[in-house]
């Protein structure tokens, strides 16, 4: 089918413009196109452009939201401030600590300090955790309860405009092993982020890499180190990949395609990894080089160091990876051989996962609804149903209310103790006799003089004990809950009663002390 | 004893009997009258036929008798059987999806291979975790979402007549969220296995194998009993017979 040779223009509503007959302003009766020559004017290279676009929509709707910010907030520039906290939730994935929303938002204080500063603002640390908060929460769609921003767009399918609708999600909150909340990008945040959004996760690596080499070769070694993280990143994701392939074939080997799929997917990593490092051995050894050149401990040979450190992490990680892929098909033999072996199982028997769960998540929802009461049915078990009782809802109704009665039941009345479940030392008893000595002082005393005295009337050891505790005790002049006796050294002079030595302290009362005083 | 004593002894025992099935909790090892009705069971074919007579009529399938009990599955219709309303009272149907879906994971997540249905239920198999039921889950999402990535968004007049994948609803669910005091909130695809654990635990399908964080939970013999001999093929025939619809087009 070819398009008409002469289209018809509705001139008297859209006037015509010279050149182009499609420009703007031109409006062409549909009737004239057919199906072919939409196809031929739209691909779908276009609609992945404009997916990547609206991927950058919610970061802009943040920037759009700053002029409807209360005033107190409007110098704060949103989009900077969103921009890194994805740096840094996205430095931090993958590591021991990784970025929870406490510590991605305190990461953004320093630099809405620095906005303070340059509006002339105070700075203050309620007003950052408001905004950090409100950056954070336009983020994760809090909005709509952390579920993906919708976008809606047009696309050209068949020859016809349809609308589609784009689930965007950006930051996402990820259990972690230990049990805490952290957060994380999403795939795409983070392609957006590390501007490999439309490339593959290991073209996207060769790109880093290339860049890390090109910046390295310019001397920007910062950017090279970032580069160089974000390599690193896609190192670590690849590794993931065949790992959970890996785990897949040993659970159930039915369930991962091992005809075409994953041997396509093996030699395409083997392939890529040797280029890999091959590429990687090239950065460390020009970086060696160029770090043999400069002055040791200078800037740029730190930064080299690290730049050395991240690509060889790559490297490492690349080798044991590719080490994996070489031994991935002899897992399969082995798992074939284990599992081929497997006793049959009975064919009414289901395999829950992929006969039962994965069907039933891939249905439309409207039809896996409709399952509903059978799995419910037969999950949850048995319930004996609360039957209602009128005649026992009015007597309860009816029923008047339980008015104590102390005559029937005699209430002894309880005396409160204090009581705890430690066992002490000393007995209650053991603390009056002690304080005995200590409260009754007639005149300033020795501290042996009045542990001689003690000893002397037969006292047991755990009360001298508690004298001299006590006597411890309120060894601070300053003490002002001290009780009736004060204690001051007034010379160095020691002494020896029982087992007991130490400063000869003097003992003196209190109200009587004061009283000179 | 007259004809009409013993046929009201007869259905009176008959009636205590699934009474005693209909407690989950209750164990004929510490129930001496649940051991005696048990005994009768299987002894006493007239009885046996009562039993099943009554069950039938209240909308219960007997899977299973043994020394451990008599395990109970209720009929869809049955007053016996927790409906997805009960469960959630108040919530989206997207809610209610996600809670069945929920359950199928935990069943799965119990007994991945078809072979695993097979064991017997006296072999307690190994505890399992929230998170274990969220990777379930999430795995099957991503093998599903994978190639669907290379091909176009869902149409919007699609999306609004309901025709997505139910994939979806669970993937649009937040999997952890963390509530203004610092908790973590309930309404998000880990709340909500938790709380279907939880559930079963009360039914008196799972025990606590590990209090402790991460709670671990292990099956009990019943919950085993009814997966292996009852569940799992019934929600399997539900499955089949809903794939082997035509599904629905936007009008």
């Amino acid at each position: 089918m070819a398009t008409s040779a002469s289209p018809t223009r509705d001139n008297a509503q859209f006037p015509a413009e010279d050149g182009d007959p499609l420009s703007i302003g031109d409006r062409i009766s549909p009737s004239i196109y057919d199906v072919a020559s939409i196809r031929n004017i739209w691909n779908r290279h276009l609609t992945q452009q404009i997916r990547v676009l609206l991927y950058t929509e919610p970061l802009l709707r943040v920037l759009r939201s700053d002029e409807n910010r209360s005033e107190e907030l409007e110098h704060y520039d949103s989009l900077a401030l969103a921009l890194k906290l994805l740096d840094h939730i996205v430095t931090h994935t993958g590591l021991e600590r990784e970025a929870d929303s406490d510590t991605a938002m305190r990461e953004l204080f320093p630099l809405m300090e620095a906005m303070d500063q340059a509006a002339g603002v105070e700075p203050n640390i309620e007003r950052h955790l408001r905004m950090a908060k409100i950056v954070l929460g336009a983020l994760r769609n809090d909005k709509e309860g952390l579920r993906p921003f919708k976008r809606v767009y047009i696309d050209f399918a068949l020859g016809h405009a349809v609308k589609r609708e784009l689930a965007i999600r950006l930051i996402e909150e990820r259990y972690t092993v230990r049990g805490d909340i952290v957060l994380h990008l999403s795939n795409e945040a983070t392609n957006l982020l590390l501007n490999a959004l439309a490339y593959d996760i290991e073209d996207a690596q060769a790109a880093a890499e290339a860049i890390v080499q090109n910046q390295l070769d310019r001397g920007h070694l910062q950017d090279a180190i970032g580069t160089a993280r974000a390599a690193r990143l896609y190192s670590s994701r690849l590794r993931e990949k065949i790992e959970q392939l890996l785990i897949n074939t040993r659970r159930d080997l039915s369930r991962v395609d091992w005809k075409q799929e994953v041997p396509r997917i093996l030699t395409e990593s083997l392939r890529h990894l040797e280029s890999r490092c091959d590429v990687e051995h090239n950065i460390i050894k020009s970086a060696r080089e160029k770090q043999d050149a400069l002055t040791p401990g200078s800037e740029e040979a730190h930064y080299l160091t690290i730049l050395i450190s991240i690509i060889s992490d790559c490297r490492q990680c690349h080798m044991e990876l590719q080490q994996q892929l070489m031994e991935a098909p002899q897992i399969f033999l082995d798992e074939q051989e284990r599992q081929v072996f497997a006793l049959r199982r009975r064919l009414d028997l289901p395999a829950m996962l992929s006969d039962v769960l994965t069907p039933l998540l891939s249905m439309q929802r409207v039809v896996a609804v409709k399952a509903l009461p059978t799995v419910s049915a037969n999950c949850f078990g048995i319930r004996a149903p609360n039957a209602f009782s009128l005649t026992q809802y009015l007597q309860r109704l009816l029923q008047p209310r339980r008015e104590p009665r102390p005559e029937t039941v005699p209430i002894e009345e309880r005396e409160p103790v204090a009581a705890n479940n430690d066992l002490l030392r000393y007995t209650r008893d053991v603390y009056e006799r002690a304080e005995s000595y200590l409260n009754t002082l007639q005149s300033p005393v020795r501290l042996a003089d009045l542990l001689q005295q003690a000893l002397d009337v037969g006292e047991s050891e755990l009360t001298l004990e508690v004298i001299l505790f006590s006597v411890l005790h309120h060894f601070d002049s300053n003490d002002v809950e001290s009780p009736k006796f004060l204690t001051i050294k007034i010379d160095d002079e020691q002494f020896f009663v029982c087992n007991f030595s130490g400063d000869n302290v003097l003992i003196c009362d209190y109200g009587e002390e004061r009283k000179n005083e | 004893m007259n004809n009409n004593d013993e046929l009201y002894e007869l259905l009176h025992a008959a009636g205590r009997l699934i009474q005693w099935a209909l407690q989950p909790r209750k164990h004929p090892v510490t129930e001496s009258d649940y051991r005696e009705l048990l005994a009768r069971y299987h002894d006493h074919p007239s009885f046996r036929d009562a039993v099943r007579a009554i069950a039938d009529g209240l909308g219960l399938h007997i899977i299973k008798v043994s020394g451990f009990g008599m395990v109970l599955a209720p009929s869809e219709d049955s007053v016996f059987a927790v409906t997805p309303l009960n469960y959630r009272p108040s919530g989206s149907t997207n809610d209610r999806l996600i809670d069945g879906l929920i359950q199928v994971a935990i069943i799965a997540t119990i007994y991945p291979n078809a072979q695993d249905l097979e064991d017997d239920a006296m072999l307690a198999r190994p505890p399992i975790t929230v998170e274990d039921v969220e990777a379930t889950l999430q795995n099957i999402c991503n093998q599903i979402e994978e190639p669907t990535r290379r091909q176009a968004d869902p149409l919007v007049d699609d999306l609004e007549a309901g025709l997505y994948e139910a994939w979806r609803v669970y993937r649009d669910k937040a999997q952890a969220k963390t509530t203004e005091d610092g908790r973590a909130s309930s309404a998000t695809t880990r709340g909500m296995i938790s709380r279907g654990l939880e559930f079963l635990e009360k039914q008196g399908c799972l025990t606590y194998a590990s209090r402790d964080e991460p709670k671990q939970y292990r099956p009990t013999w019943r919950y085993q009993t009814m997966v292996q001999e009852w569940s799992a093929q019934h929600i399997y025939a539900e499955v089949r017979s809903l794939l082997a619809v035509p599904p629905p087009e936007r009008e």
